[in-house]
């Protein structure tokens, strides 16, 4: 494989490594770094790859493999073997909905975030994009803490809900 | 399946979904929301790839001009010719032991052995004989040979294919056969340095003086004392020692000396067969040895010694 098929392959994929590999660890920089060597583990094995199977679910492997060992180094405990395969589980539908219909998880997340309004976006803004913790957003919104978490937790259930719509149920036209 | 297993069966699922959007939204502050595609990121990505196949290739040290490469090279190359030559010179014997009497020890760079007879002497081997009545008898490729009497000790040695024979202690007893041009035999003793071409003569040294005799062949020699330098014949011999003023060869009688048999010990050497130091002309000596404590006389079958 050439170089630049193999760039083609990276600006396909390279998005839903990142946030599989963000999935797994909270720093922006150890996943860029673990999905840069996944994907140059990847290229040194490439003739290990079998061609028949899918590409992102590989390389995907391999950034768990390189997850592991990252947290190994770190003397960290990762997160147990049911919740890695269940998150494999998410991204392999989400790769049988691009393989099926082409429509990336991205843009059924922007799509989503655009259905979300009110305080559920406002949460969603200031948490993510604004990097705020939990406490500073409690303060702000004058709830408690543990309310912003669970708040945090319906707005992913709903979005994971509305990208699922997207992409499987209700393609996008 | 039961009520609560289904919950926790839920509950899972659900936290994998969290999980899974929690990294997509990452993603999306990380990477932006417009693009499904970060240029910079799969730059980088590329970047990497093409540094880790250039490592596989390359050796991760500074790389070197080509003149210092050649520099290495040069370096390398010496270093390997060098180690060969050396390794050759030292596989190299340079005699023989042909005769050992009581016990005698040779010491090389492999080690220290008891010597015997046909046994090979390396460069840089050390011979001595370790009770008053053992000797040894050296000899060169070329027929030279030296004897080595009772309670003695030479290091043998060739340097660019002069013999060189350093007296540690005690004596010798030696026959050079004519030397290549140009690269006399040396035997250095304490205070003395005896160049031979390639001759006959006898050196006998003491702590008072050095007295040369040449059996045959002419013979320079030179004294330390003021340079001056005088041809002996043979048959004649000089004596140089401090306060002597008289520096010139008078003639001597073997008979007055030899009278035939052989006798060792005192740095006298005796020359069994007369007719055998007529053999070598043209040759030259040059030796120091005014006040030196040592004899050197090289012959036929005589005789260099130089004494502690």
């Amino acid at each position: 494989m050439s170089d630049r098929s193999y760039e083609i392959l990276v600006c396909e994929h390279h998005r839903r490594a990142l946030a599989y590999a963000l999935s797994l660890v909270r720093s922006a920089h150890d996943a860029e770094d673990l999905v840069q060597e996944a994907f140059v583990t990847a290229y040194r094995n490439l003739d290990k790859f079998d061609e028949a199977k899918d590409f992102g679910a590989w390389l995907r492997g391999i950034v768990r493999n390189k997850y592991l060992e990252l947290l190994r180094k770190r003397c960290e405990l990762p997160v147990s073997q049911e919740l890695l395969d269940d998150l494999d589980a998410v991204h392999l539908k989400w790769d049988n909905a691009f393989l099926d219909r082409g429509f990336h998880p991205i843009e059924a997340l922007q799509h989503c975030l655009n259905l979300l309004q009110g305080p559920a976006r406002l949460v969603v803004d200031l948490f993510y994009f604004d990097g705020i913790g939990c406490d500073d957003i409690a303060d702000r919104l004058k709830v408690k803490t543990d309310a912003v978490w669970k708040r945090l937790e319906r707005i992913r259930v709903i979005l994971f809900e509305c990208i699922n719509k997207q992409m499987i149920e209700e393609p996008a036209s | 399946m039961k009520v609560n297993d289904m919950n926790a069966k839920a509950h899972e699922e659900i936290r994998g979904d969290k999980m899974a959007i929690d990294g997509l939204l990452r993603e999306v502050v990380r990477g932006g929301l417009a693009e499904t595609v970060d240029h910079e990121f799969v730059r980088r990505v590329m970047n990497g790839i093409d540094a880790d196949a250039k490592k596989g290739r390359l050796i991760r040290y500074p790389r070197m001009s080509i003149y210092w490469r050649r520099v290495v090279a040069a370096a390398a190359i010496v270093s390997i010719t060098v180690g060969v030559l050396y390794g050759v010179y030292c596989a190299q014997a340079i005699a023989f032991i042909t005769s050992v009497t009581g016990e005698v020890r040779v010491r090389s760079m492999s080690g220290e052995t008891l010597a015997k007879p046909g046994m090979r002497v390396f460069p840089c081997s050390e011979i001595s004989t370790m009770d008053s009545q053992g000797s040894a008898v050296i000899e060169w490729k070329d027929g030279s040979c030296v004897r080595l009497p009772g309670r003695s000790r030479i290091v043998m040695n060739r340097e660019a294919g002069q013999k060189r024979i350093e007296v540690a202690a005690g004596y010798i007893e030696a026959e050079f056969k004519k030397q290549p041009a140009g690269k006399p035999a040396l035997v250095v003793g304490k205070h003395v340095v005896a160049e031979i071409v390639g001759t006959q003569i006898r050196m006998d040294s003491n702590q008072a003086e050095s007295k040369l005799s040449v059996i045959s062949g002419t013979v320079r020699i030179s004294r330390d004392r003021d340079g001056q330098t005088v041809f002996v014949k043979d048959r004649y011999e000089v004596l140089v020692k401090p306060g002597l003023e008289e520096f010139k060869p008078r003639r001597f009688y073997w008979a007055d000396r030899y009278s035939g048999g052989s006798q060792s010990g005192s740095g006298v050497a005796v020359i069994d067969n007369m007719e055998s130091y007529k053999q070598s002309v043209n040759s030259r000596f040059k030796g120091s040895g005014g006040g030196a404590n040592g004899q050197a006389a090289i012959n036929g079958y005589v005789i260099g010694a130089v004494k502690d």
